[in-house]
């Protein structure tokens, strides 16, 4: 069995939830042959894992940072070499033109025909097989026929031209994924319904692959987030809303199987019309041998934190909700495990920090290959984030016997239960209140986090994890066996 | 990027894939004898390995091909087989692996004409499932994550 899994800005090359889900699938799946290919910023990036022995190829496809992303996938030379060399525009002006144009119009009008859509990416897939993808986005036709389709709507006529110039780029940028040249495999596997997913829909309309599509956090509603929070214009903004959306709803509409890893993501998958039959929740499991519960090791009035710095985790509502315990208790001390995935945001930590006066308190520890030593270590431990899919932090401190104080976004209450403390996010008085509690009363620590071990074992084990990914790839091969007719 | 991890020699090339990747590759050429022949190759290597639920998938496989409805059926019978056994495996592991493995077995003791098989698959599912008290987790009907709109002066 082979199964290639498409990422976006994760494994191999970063660390974080979405990453060590792949890895830990790989690495447990050795039965099955997987292919990777990952969607990475820029041609430089190193891998920060070592690959299990069944990766049989990763492909990277830098977005930005080169034009010729051909010449970083295994694309066949010497097609590569008979595509650079056709020099007639005539197949651009006739062909690709209309196939984008059309393409665009689908992607940018808000309530997008996936089926439409399907067709045009798939003929300029064709089309660029054969095709410079450069010489294509160099055409004049192709500039003015967009130019024209922004005229013609009055809200996005009123983007500014930077916003414009900003947008165009990126969707050139995006279009480059339909140049990479894709291996022979039985399912095709997306960590995100998102650009991503794209080769995997082609390869399914080519050649009939199952593709099924994992959810993490919701990437639209990440985009929204953060779009929310960015200073475009608004014109640019319902520009990037419907660009978004459409790329969304195709993965949706191709995929054969949806698996978000938790009930809050179904909701949202809801919304755009994927049917209940087609949507089954695989929570993440962990390897309750590792992660468990280590005598001797805690120590007092510890607070540990496992997450990325970055806006998304909230790192500043721990900050804030720490001056408030230090307030209370003068003892008590943060450690935040975790890479630095946004340096402007940690600047603004260290500030706050600074302003608040709770810089002997917490410290940034980076990354830590012994999660579970650092669990074991801690009086309780915290999330703090303002989005979260089925964090591993969480069932990971819940196996470790643990109590975990989060706040109730994404998949954490259904991760924790009632094992655990929840608090809503952004809402730093809550945290510091629910932290004090818990420091306070051992009792209740001993309690909920015996609890806490117990529903590991029971719903979010490694072996129930990779068990339902085994079938679910066999499942969605057997489909294909049982429903398509006899030869 | 392309890293191309324990880089094969020219044998190892040939030998590529395995029975399955053989298989696959044979049918989508029109091979189907050649396709069928590797199908019951992988099914025979995996469950000698006691995987059964790749060797169910082979046999499967080899069944839709086989145009001979006798051997076709004795193939789905043999797919039955296999995906029970996978069902039994992981009833402790994975109990919504098992209740699919079953409900796979059902689907094929009846396109092999195995109905009283079939049936006593489904009411294990059954069974099963309220053994368990397990409802499978599937998504959740479409609610707005929004709060609705309403307009300045809109009723309600």
């Amino acid at each position: 069995m082979r199964v290639l899994i498409l990422t976006e800005g994760t494994y191999p090359y970063y660390r974080g939830g979405v990453s060590t889900w792949i890895h830990n699938l790989i690495k447990g799946l050795q039965d099955v042959d997987f292919y990777i290919l990952s969607l990475v910023t820029n041609p430089f990036v190193k891998p920060l894992y070592n690959l299990p022995p069944n990766v049989k190829k990763l492909i990277t496809v830098p977005l930005w940072g080169t034009i010729w992303v051909e010449e970083y996938s295994s694309f066949p030379r010497g097609r590569l070499i008979r595509r650079r060399s056709v020099r007639s525009s005539t197949g651009v002006k006739d062909l690709f033109v209309p196939y984008f144009q059309e393409l665009l119009f689908e992607m940018i009008k808000g309530n997008p025909s996936y089926k439409r859509m399907s067709e045009y990416l798939y003929g300029l897939w064709n089309i660029l097989r054969e095709y410079d993808y450069r010489r294509a986005f160099r055409e004049r036709k192709l500039w003015s026929a967009i130019i024209q389709l922004v005229k013609e709507d009055p809200l996005y006529s009123a983007m500014s031209l930077r916003s414009f110039l900003r947008i165009l780029e990126a969707i050139k940028r995006m279009m480059l994924i339909l140049t990479v040249e894709m291996p022979e495999v039985d399912v095709l596997h997306s960590s995100v319904a998102s650009l991503g997913g794209l080769p995997a829909i082609i390869e399914k309309m080519d050649k009939g692959c199952p593709y099924l599509i994992t959810e993490h956090g919701v990437y639209y509603r990440e985009r929204l987030l953060e779009l929310m929070r960015s200073s475009e214009d608004l014109a640019s903004k319902t520009l990037w809303v419907n660009i978004y959306k459409s790329i969304v709803g195709l993965n949706y509409y191709h995929a054969d199987k949806v698996l978000p890893v938790c009930r809050f993501n179904a909701r949202w998958e809801g919304l755009f019309g994927v049917s209940t039959e087609k949507v089954e929740v695989i929570y993440n499991g962990v390897d309750v041998e590792r992660f468990k519960p280590l005598k001797g090791l805690e120590e007092e009035k510890l607070i540990v934190v496992v997450s990325r710095i970055e806006k998304l985790k909230d790192t500043l509502n721990l900050i804030e909700a720490l001056k408030l315990v230090l307030e209370e208790d003068s003892e008590v001390r943060c450690e935040v495990y975790g890479p630095i995935v946004d340096k402007s945001y940690y600047e603004l930590c260290l500030r706050r920090i600074k302003e608040l006066g709770v810089g002997d308190a917490i410290s940034f520890m980076g990354p830590t290959p012994r999660p579970e030593m650092e669990y074991n270590r801690a009086t309780l431990v915290v999330l703090p984030s303002l989005s979260e899919g089925f964090p591993y932090s969480v069932i990971e401190a819940m196996a470790c016997g643990k109590l975990v104080i989060a706040t109730s976004v994404g998949g954490i209450p259904e991760a924790l239960g009632d094992c655990g403390i929840l608090v809503p996010p952004r809402s730093p008085r809550l945290l510091a209140d629910a932290i004090l509690k818990g420091l306070r009363d051992e009792r209740l620590r001993r309690e909920l986090g015996a609890k806490a071990r117990k529903r590991v074992l029971r719903l979010f084990t490694k072996e129930r994890f990779l068990e339902d990914y085994r079938r679910v790839y066999v499942e969605a091969l057997s489909n294909l066996k049982f429903d398509t007719p006899c030869l | 990027m392309v890293i191309f991890k324990n880089r094969e020699s020219w044998v190892e090339r040939i030998a590529k894939g395995g029975y399955w990747a053989k298989a696959v590759e044979a049918e989508r050429r029109g091979r189907l004898d050649e396709a069928i022949k590797f199908y019951l190759l992988d099914a025979a290597e995996n469950s000698r390995k006691g995987r059964y639920l790749y060797s169910a998938l082979s046999y499967l496989s080899a069944a839709k091909l086989a145009k001979e409805s006798k051997k076709s059926k004795g193939l789905y019978k043999l797919a039955g087989d296999h995906y029970l056994k996978y069902a039994r495996k992981v009833v402790n592991t994975s109990p919504a692996s098992a209740i699919w493995g079953l409900r796979a077995a059902a689907k094929c003791y009846i396109r092999a004409g195995l109905m009283e098989e079939a049936e006593k698959c489904l009411k294990k599912v059954s069974a099963l499932a309220e053994r368990l008290g397990l409802e499978e987790v599937k998504g959740e009907p479409a609610v707005s994550p929004f709060r609705p709109y309403k307009g300045k002066g809109s009723e309600g």
